[in-house]
Formats: structure tokens, sequence, C-alpha cells
């Protein structure tokens, strides 16, 4: 019967290759990586769309109501945010925003905000309460004035507010 | 002596002695662009060596480097392939020039040749059940002896010319039993199979190939 030649000496020259235990193991973790990355990027790009779709006009308070039902608590904070941006736009170069938080355990939100000139408070107040929807109500936790020197010398004041905001129906 | 054969056509034999391999490798390879080679080398271009396991090698590339340094000879580098390696039994090597399996790589890469293997040209040989295999080309003689489990025990290659072969054999045989095959080039293989037809020394008749 015809026999190959002894497996010691089945000898293959070429270029040793990575195994195919090996190769699978680096396909996995390309799988791997590329699912994270797309993990990421997906909502990087709902982001991105968001924001193009605010730019047009859109109200994103519709675009984030519609996902209101899994999302309660990110959709609230948006709303919130959104109110923010108006304002800021209301007091525009004389607003410093430092932190914005929201306690969705609370259904709270408040914002720690430097108005360049005290009389922007005003300005900030209306703002806020001319664009709520009806669900929600800002108020003003404290007031600051903040001196600080100028470069002429002198003083320059601004002010150092906590605004909060919570819904009507937790009244 | 390199040659060539293509599925269906005659084996075309050339001399390398007046004229460069890649010279002629190229000319063949422009018949045929982009092909699927197997390449096969002549037992001088495929030494066999038999080495004891050296203690200490952890991986079978450091077992290469290892055999191919106790190969390379008077001068001549060389380096080595293993087919199975293990850290306790011997080791079978097959010895090359250094270098040559680079350069038929690069040659193929340039030409957009597919090489599907580089083995040595009894690799192709199916010998029957039996101890002792010697294969014969026209330089060299390759052979081993097995164990009842197909164990390599002993392995060579012997470079002596075609015309003192047979003296060589004869005097092989006397201290061990060895079937004995011829490289025959002129005489086509099967259609479809891969290798060369060889024919046995012992009954002089054609072996089978596969």
């Amino acid at each position: 019967m015809p026999m190959p030649p002894p497996v010691d000496l089945r000898f293959e020259l070429r270029p040793r290759r990575p195994s195919r235990a090996l190769r699978a193991a680096l396909l996995l973790m390309l799988l791997v990586t590329v699912g994270l990355f797309a993990n990421w990027l997906v909502p990087q790009w709902r982001l991105y769309r968001q924001g193009e779709a605010e730019g047009a006009g859109i109200s994103v308070v519709q675009s984030v109501a519609s996902e209101a039902a899994s999302a309660p608590a990110r959709d609230a904070t948006a709303v919130l945010d959104d109110r923010l941006h108006e304002a800021e736009q209301c007091v525009k170069g004389s607003a410093t925003l430092h932190r914005f938080t929201y306690d969705a355990a609370e259904r709270s939100a408040s914002m720690h905000i430097t108005l360049g000139e005290p009389e922007a408070l005003n300005v900030l107040m209306d703002c806020l309460e001319a664009n709520t929807t009806g669900t929600e109500r800002w108020t003003l936790l404290s007031y600051e004035a903040v001196d600080r020197a100028a470069a002429d010398g002198g003083a320059q004041r601004s002010s150092r507010i906590v605004l909060s905001s919570s819904p009507h129906s937790k009244r | 002596v390199a040659a060539i054969r293509r599925h269906g056509a005659d084996t075309t034999v050339s001399s390398l002695a007046d004229r460069p391999r890649d010279d002629l490798l190229a000319e063949w390879a422009a018949a045929v662009p982009r092909a699927y080679w197997r390449v096969w080398l002549g037992g001088s271009l495929c030494r066999l060596k038999r080495v004891d396991a050296v203690p200490g090698v952890r991986t079978i590339e450091e077992a290469e480097a290892v055999i191919g340094r106790l190969a390379s000879d008077g001068g001549q580098a060389m380096e080595a392939r293993l087919a199975l390696w293990s850290r306790k039994r011997p080791w079978v090597a097959c010895c090359s020039p250094a270098g040559l399996t680079e350069s038929l790589m690069s040659f193929a890469d340039k030409h957009r040749i597919n090489v599907q293997s580089i083995r040595p040209w009894w690799s192709s040989v199916s010998a029957g059940r039996t101890a002792g295999v010697a294969c014969c080309d026209g330089e060299s003689i390759s052979s081993w002896s097995t164990d009842e489990k197909a164990r390599v025990l002993k392995c060579s290659t012997l470079l002596v010319e075609q015309d003192r072969q047979a003296q060589a054999l004869q005097r092989m045989r006397v201290s061990e039993s060895l079937r004995a095959y011829r490289l025959n080039l002129q005489v086509p293989v099967a259609r479809g199979k891969a290798g060369f037809s060889v024919t046995s020394l012992d009954e002089d008749a054609d072996a089978a190939a596969s």
C-alpha cells in the first residue's frame, strides 16, 4: 500500500504564518474593537444629528420627548439643559456657567452661574420664566455679590447665583 | 536543473548551468501570469539532518536556529526547518541554503505568483510500508529509516553525482534495507496530481507518485 513520508519529514519551507487559532483570536479582537467603537460612535452621531436639528429650528424638546419613555431622567436633563441654553442666550456675553446638575431622584436641577452684570439677573429670570413649558419652575436659591479687582484699579462687581428648577407637579 | 510542469502539459526541463535561476523562473512566470505554484526542491537544497534534542531550547524557531548553525559547515550558511518539534525526541530537520526560501518568496511577490508550498521533491513520493527509503535525484541521495511507529530513526542526504549513485546506494544497502527510487522528470504524472514520477531502483518499475 503506498504511503506518504513519515510526519517527521513532511516539511513545508514557506515562511510560517500565524496559526488558525491565532488568526481567529486576532479576528475576534478586531470584532470586539469594532463593536466597542460602534457603541461609542452611534451615540456621538445621534448627538451630532440632534445638534443639527437644533440648528435647523426643530424643537429638541419634541425629539427628546419621543424617547422619553425609555429614558425619562435623561430627557428631563435634556429639557433643562435646553432651557439653560436659551437663558444663556438671553444674557449672552455676561454669564458664565460653572455647574449644572440634575438630581433624577428629586427631579430637580440647579445651575451655578456667574453674571458679569447684576442687572442680568432679571433678564435671566425673565427669560427662564418666559420659556417654561409648564413642566418646571425656576427658583433662586442663593445670590451672592462678588467684587474683583479691575484692571483700572477699581472693583468690578459680578453676581454668583444658584437657581433650582423643579417640576410643578412636585408642589 | 529546474523543471516546470502545468496540468495537462509536458514537463519542461532546463539547465541552470548557463543562466541565472531567476531569469528562467521569470520566463515561466510570464508564460502563465498570476499562477499558483508548488515549488519542489532538489535533495541538495533540502538536506536531511537528525540532531539530538538540545536541552533548554524553548521554541521550534530556536531549535531551527540551533540546527541551522550546526548544519552550516564549510562556510555555507544554512537554515533549518522542522516539520515536528519535541523537547525530548531527536529533531529531524530539512536544511536549505540560507535565504533560499526568502528569495523564492520575494520573486513570487514580484511576479504575482501564489506559492502554495515549498517542499523537497521526495515529499510527493508515496513509498510502500517499508522501514527504509532512499530517493535519488541528479545530485543527491536522501534516505531515511523508520521504526514500526513510523518515527524517523536515521536520515541523511548524501551529495553525490548521478554516475556514482549506484555505487553509493550499494554501500548504503550493506548496513540497512532500503527501497530506492529515482526521480524521473521525463515521465508525466497523472493529470491533476501534484508531484513527480519516480522509478523504483529495486524492481525497475514505476512506483506510485501522489
